[in-house]
C-alpha cells in the first residue's frame, strides 16, 4: 500500500531503517526448554545432577546423528519416515558383517553407510524423478527397511557384538563421550553454515516455494535427492552407535524414531509445510523431547502413558504450528 | 434515479493495519438497485472496503449502515444476514460438488435428507429468470470459470442478498462471457439488486454502471454520474490524481532493422494440440509480442520455452548455439529469464524476505568465500529497490507486505539480477494498478535500449501494441501469423487470433 510519505530509497537515513529487521524470530523452544527445566530443578532432587544430565546428553547425542539429515528433509517440506527402520537395520547390518564375515569395525560401517546412502539415494530418485508423495514413499520403506532388519537378525545367532563393536559408542576423549563432543562441533559449524551457508540457504527457497526454487534455477531435484541420501547415511551412522551402545542388535532398535524426530523438529520450530527450521532448532528440540521423557520417568510416569503424553505434545505442536502458518499467509 | 433511498451508507469509514492507513474518512452511499462501480488503484483501499463490507474486517472508526439500519458487529455470518454477499476474484466453489449443491450449500432444513428435488426445481428456476442454460447436476469442475462464476452469484442470490459485490468479475473471462455476466447484472439491477461493482477494467465500467465511486490512497475522491460527460480519462485521471492526455497506451514506433540478426529462434515446438509447430524468431533489441484468446496456448508455449512445461518435440537456439538442455537452470546459464504471470503461484518467496527474494537466482554472485554476505545482499537489494522505485518498509519484510504494482516491480528485479541478455515476461502488469502499469512498460522499454532482447506474452492487446515491434499470434496451438510494426492493430491482431481455422 501505497502511502503519501512514500520512503525514497535513495535516502542514506530511510536506508539505515530499510535493513533493520523487524522480527526477531521464533524462540518459543528456548522458552520451553526453560520452564521445564526450572520446573524439574525445583520439584525433583534427581534432575539436576551431573549424571542425569550427561546421560540426557549422551542419549540425545546418539539421536543426533539421525537428525542432520532429517532437518533438510523438513525444512524442503519432504520427510523421510524410515529414518528409524534405517537406524535399526545399519546397527544389524554391521554385526553381521563383523560376527558372519568376520570383518573388522571400520570397513564393515564404511560398507553399510555405503549402502544405506545408496538406499536413500534411490528413495530420493523415485520422489523426485516420479513426483511421489514422501510421506508414502518412505512409509513404505519404513516397512520394507524394518523387514530386511528382521530377516538379517533372524540369519545369524543373536550375540553380544565383541569388544571392537561395543567400544565405539564408550570412546572418550577427556573423560566425555565423543558423540557429546562430536555433537556439540556438528551443532556449531552446520549451525553456522545454516545461517550464511550459500548451498544451505537453496535448501530454505526450496521449502518455501518449490516452483518459484525451479523458476529461478535452484535445482531441487538434485538437492533432495542428496537430502535424501544424507538422510539415510546419518540415520544409519547414528544407529550403528546405538547399537554398538546396547552391545547387540534389536529389532525394536529405532522403532518410532521417525515419531520423536518430528516431534522434536516441530516443538524446536520446524514447520511440516517446509521453509522454516534449523539444525539448532533441531537440537533444542530434541533435547526437549529428552528431558521430557526423563521428567516423566522421575515422576513415575508408567512408559504407555509417557507414550500418551508424547502424542499430545505432537498434537498441541502440529496444531501450533499450523496457527503459525496461517497467520503467515495471511500477512 | 434522485428519488431511490439509499440502501448502503459509509461513514466516516477508517481503518489502518499498523502504520499504513488502508481507508480514511471514507463517506458515501449506494443506492438501492444501481450498479455501483469502486474504481482505484491497487492499495487504494478496495479490498480492505470489501473486506468491511464482507464482515473479516472491522473498521477502526465509523459506520456502515444498511437500510438504516447500523451494522455493529463486524462478522461474514453478520453480513449475510444484512443481505451482503460477495462474490470474490478467486472463486469459492466445492469444486467436487454439482451446481445446485453450491448454489444451496448451507440450505436449512430440518429433515434429515437433502430434498434434492426441491433444490434443483429451485435452481431452474432462478436460472430460468436470468436466461441461463446451466445443468442444475453439472460438476462443477466440468463447468468453464464464466459458468463457475454465474453459479456463485446464484448462490449469493439463494442467500436472499440484497447487495451483491463483484471483486474483479471479468478478469478471467473473455469478450462473449463478458458480455453475458453484464446482461445477467443489468437483469439482475432490475429485479432491484443492488451490485457493487469492483473492476479495473474502465471501459465495462461506463458500459454498465450507473455511479463510479472513486478512491484513491485510501480516500474517498468522489462519486461520479455515468452519463454523457463521464469519459474514460476523466477516470482515470481521477484514479491516479493526474491528468492523463490520452490513455497509457499508444502505438509504437519500430526503429529495429528488419535485417536486425535473430538472437532467439525456437523451431516446432509441439506439445499434443495445446501447442502444434510454433516457431518464432526474436531479434536483437527488439520486443516481440505473443497474443493469443484464452486456450490458445500461449500460456503454455511460453512455459516450454523454458523448460517449465514438458514437450512432444521443439527445438531452441540462442546467438546461433542450440540449447540443448531446456531448463530453468540452463536457461539461466545462457542469460535467460522468465518473468511468471502469476506471482502467486510462483515468482515470489512469500514468506522469504525481500532481500532474500532478489538474492535467489545470483547467491553465487553475493558469496564471499563459500557464504553469504549479509552487506552485499543487502546493498543489492537496495541498488534495486532504488531503480525500480520499490516503496516498501524495510527490505527484511516479506513481499506480502508489498501492494501488487511493487510486488511485480520485485519480480522484474529478480529477473533482472542475473543481467540477462533476454526475458521471456508473460503478463507483465497483470492485476496492478494504472500507474505501475506505466512504469512497467517503460522498464520494459528501457530493457530493451540497454540491449536486452524480450519476447512478451500477454492477453493485454492494448498493451502489447504500446509495446511490440512485431506481434505473433496464436490460435489454437498453432502461431497464425507475426505482424509487422507498420501493420500492427486491433483488427489485424483479432482476426488471426479469432479467426476460424480448421481443425484437421
Amino acid at each position: 500500500m501505497q502511502s503519501e510519505s512514500g520512503i525514497d530509497p535513495m535516502n542514506e537515513k530511510t536506508n539505515n531503517k530499510l535493513r533493520n529487521k523487524r522480527h526477531l524470530g521464533d524462540n518459543t523452544i528456548i522458552g520451553l526448554l526453560l520452564v521445564i527445566f526450572l520446573f524439574l530443578t525445583f520439584t525433583t532432587d534427581t534432575f539436576f545432577k551431573y549424571e542425569n544430565l550427561y546421560s540426557i546428553a549422551y542419549g540425545v547425542s546418539i539421536q543426533f546423528f539421525a537428525v542432520i539429515g532429517f532437518t533438510f528433509l523438513i525444512i524442503m517440506g519432504e520427510i523421510d519416515l524410515s529414518v528409524g527402520s534405517m537406524y535399526g537395520l545399519s546397527g544389524t547390518l554391521v554385526g553381521f558383517c563383523m560376527t558372519v564375515w568376520k570383518w573388522s569395525l571400520l570397513p564393515s560401517m564404511i560398507a553399510v553407510l555405503f549402502v544405506c546412502s545408496l538406499f536413500g539415494y534411490l528413495v530420493g530418485y523415485l520422489i523426485t524423478k516420479f513426483k511421489l508423495n514422501s510421506m508414502m514413499v518412505t512409509l513404505g520403506t519404513l516397512s520394507l527397511v524394518a523387514g530386511i532388519n528382521a530377516v538379517v537378525f533372524n540369519s545369524f545367532p543373536a550375540v553380544i557384538y565383541n569388544q571392537e563393536y561395543r567400544s565405539l559408542a564408550k570412546f572418550k576423549i577427556a573423560g566425555i563421550h565423543w558423540t557429546i563432543i562430536a555433537m556439540f562441533v556438528i551443532v556449531i559449524v552446520l549451525g553456522f553454515l545454516f545461517k550464511y551457508s550459500t548451498a544451505i540457504k537453496k535448501v530454505y527457497y526450496i521449502g518455501n516455494n518449490p516452483e518459484t526454487a525451479h523458476l529461478y534455477g535452484i535445482k531441487s531435484d538434485a538437492i533432495k535427492k542428496f537430502a535424501f541420501t544424507l538422510s539415510a547415511l546419518t540415520a544409519a551412522l547414528g544407529g550403528i552407535i546405538a547399537t554398538s551402545r546396547i552391545t547387540h542388535s534389536d529389532v525394536l532398535t529405532g522403532n518410532g524414531l521417525e515419531f520423536v524426530l518430528i516431534t522434536g523438529l516441530v516443538v524446536g520450530g520446524a514447520s511440516l509445510a517446509g521453509g522454516r527450521g534449523g539444525i539448532v532448532k533441531s537440537l533444542l528440540g530434541m533435547l526437549f523431547i529428552a528431558i521430557l521423557s526423563t521428567g516423566m520417568t522421575t515422576f513415575r510416569i508408567e512408559p504407555f502413558a509417557q507414550q500418551v503424553m508424547l502424542g499430545v505434545v505432537l498434537i498441541v505442536t502440529v496444531y501450533i504450528d499450523s496457527n503459525i502458518n496461517a497467520k503467515r499467509l495471511k500477512g | 434515479m434522485q428519488n431511490t433511498p439509499t440502501i448502503l451508507q459509509l461513514d466516516h469509514i477508517s481503518k489502518s493495519f499498523g502504520v499504513v492507513h488502508a481507508l480514511k474518512d471514507v463517506t458515501f452511499s449506494v443506492k438501492q438497485g444501481e450498479i455501483h462501480a469502486l474504481l482505484g488503484e491497487n492499495g487504494a483501499g478496495k479490498s480492505t472496503l470489501i473486506k468491511i463490507l464482507s464482515g473479516e474486517h472491522s473498521p477502526d472508526s465509523g459506520t456502515v449502515s444498511v437500510a438504516g439500519e447500523q451494522i455493529k458487529s463486524f462478522h461474514p455470518s453478520v453480513s449475510r444476514s444484512f443481505g451482503i454477499s460477495v462474490v470474490h476474484q478467486e472463486l469459492s466453489i466445492f469444486e467436487n460438488l454439482t451446481v445446485y449443491e453450491n448454489i444451496f450449500p448451507f440450505q436449512k432444513n430440518h429433515s434429515v435428507f437433502i430434498p434434492k428435488k426441491e433444490l434443483i426445481k429451485k435452481t431452474e428456476e432462478s436460472m430460468s429468470r436470468l436466461n441461463l442454460h446451466i445443468s442444475p447436476t453439472a460438476k462443477m469442475s466440468d463447468l468453464r470459470l464464466s459458468i463457475q462464476q454465474m453459479v456463485e452469484i446464484l448462490r449469493a442470490l439463494s442467500e436472499n442478498a440484497k447487495i451483491v459485490l463483484l471483486d474483479e468479475p471479468t478478469s478471467g473471462l473473455n469478450s462473449q462471457e463478458t458480455s453475458i455476466l453484464m446482461k445477467v447484472l443489468k437483469q439482475l439491477r432490475n429485479d432491484g439488486i443492488t451490485i457493487i461493482y469492483i473492476s479495473h477494467r474502465i471501459s465495462e465500467i461506463i458500459e454498465i454502471c450507473d455511479r463510479v465511486s472513486v478512491l484513491r490512497d485510501g480516500s474517498y475522491i468522489t462519486t461520479f454520474e455515468n452519463d454523457e460527460n463521464l469519459s474514460e480519462s476523466k477516470l482515470v485521471s481521477s484514479m491516479v490524481g493526474r491528468d492523463f492526455e490520452k490513455s497509457i497506451y499508444s502505438k509504437k514506433v519500430s526503429v529495429i532493422e528488419e535485417d536486425a540478426p535473430v538472437v532467439f529462434e525456437a523451431n516446432d515446438f509441439t506439445k499434443g494440440t495445446v501447442v502444434v509447430d510454433a516457431s518464432l524468431k526474436l531479434r536483437e533489441g527488439e520486443i516481440l509480442g505473443v497474443f493469443g484468446l484464452e486456450g490458445s496456448g500461449t500460456y503454455e508455449l511460453s512455459r516450454m520455452l523454458f523448460g517449465l512445461h514438458g514437450k512432444d518435440s521443439g527445438s531452441l537456439k540462442f546467438y546461433d548455439k542450440e540449447i540443448k538442455k531446456i531448463t530453468p537452470a540452463n536457461m539461466i546459464k545462457n542469460g535467460i529469464l522468465y518473468l511468471n504471470n502469476n506471482r502467486k503461484d510462483a515468482g515470489l518467496f512469500f514468506n522469504m524476505p525481500i532481500a532474500d527474494n532478489l538474492a535467489a537466482p545470483v547467491l553465487d554472485r553475493l558469496t564471499k568465500n563459500g557464504l553469504l554476505s549479509k552487506r552485499l545482499i543487502q546493498d543489492y537489494t537496495l541498488s534495486f529497490v532504488a531503480q525500480f522505485s520499490i516503496v516498501l518498509n524495510s527490505i527484511y519484510d516479506t513481499p506480502m507486505s508489498l501492494s501488487g504494482g511493487n510486488q511485480q516491480k520485485t519480480m522484474l528485479s529478480i529477473c533482472l539480477g542475473p543481467h540477462p541478455k533476454m526475458l521471456i515476461v508473460n503478463e507483465p502488469t497483470r492485476g496492478i494498478d494504472v500507474g505501475a502499469k506505466q512504469e512497467i512498460l517503460n522498464f520494459l522499454n528501457m530493457f530493451v535500449s540497454k540491449g536486452i532482447s524480450i519476447l512478451c506474452f500477454s492477453s493485454e492487446l492494448p498493451e502489447l501494441i504500446t509495446l511490440s515491434d512485431r506481434i505473433a499470434v496464436m490460435n489454437t496451438g498453432r502461431i497464425t501469423g507475426v505482424i509487422e510494426c507498420d501493420e500492427i492493430n486491433e483488427q489485424n491482431v483479432m482476426q488471426l487470433a479469432a479467426m476460424n481455422i480448421n481443425a484437421k
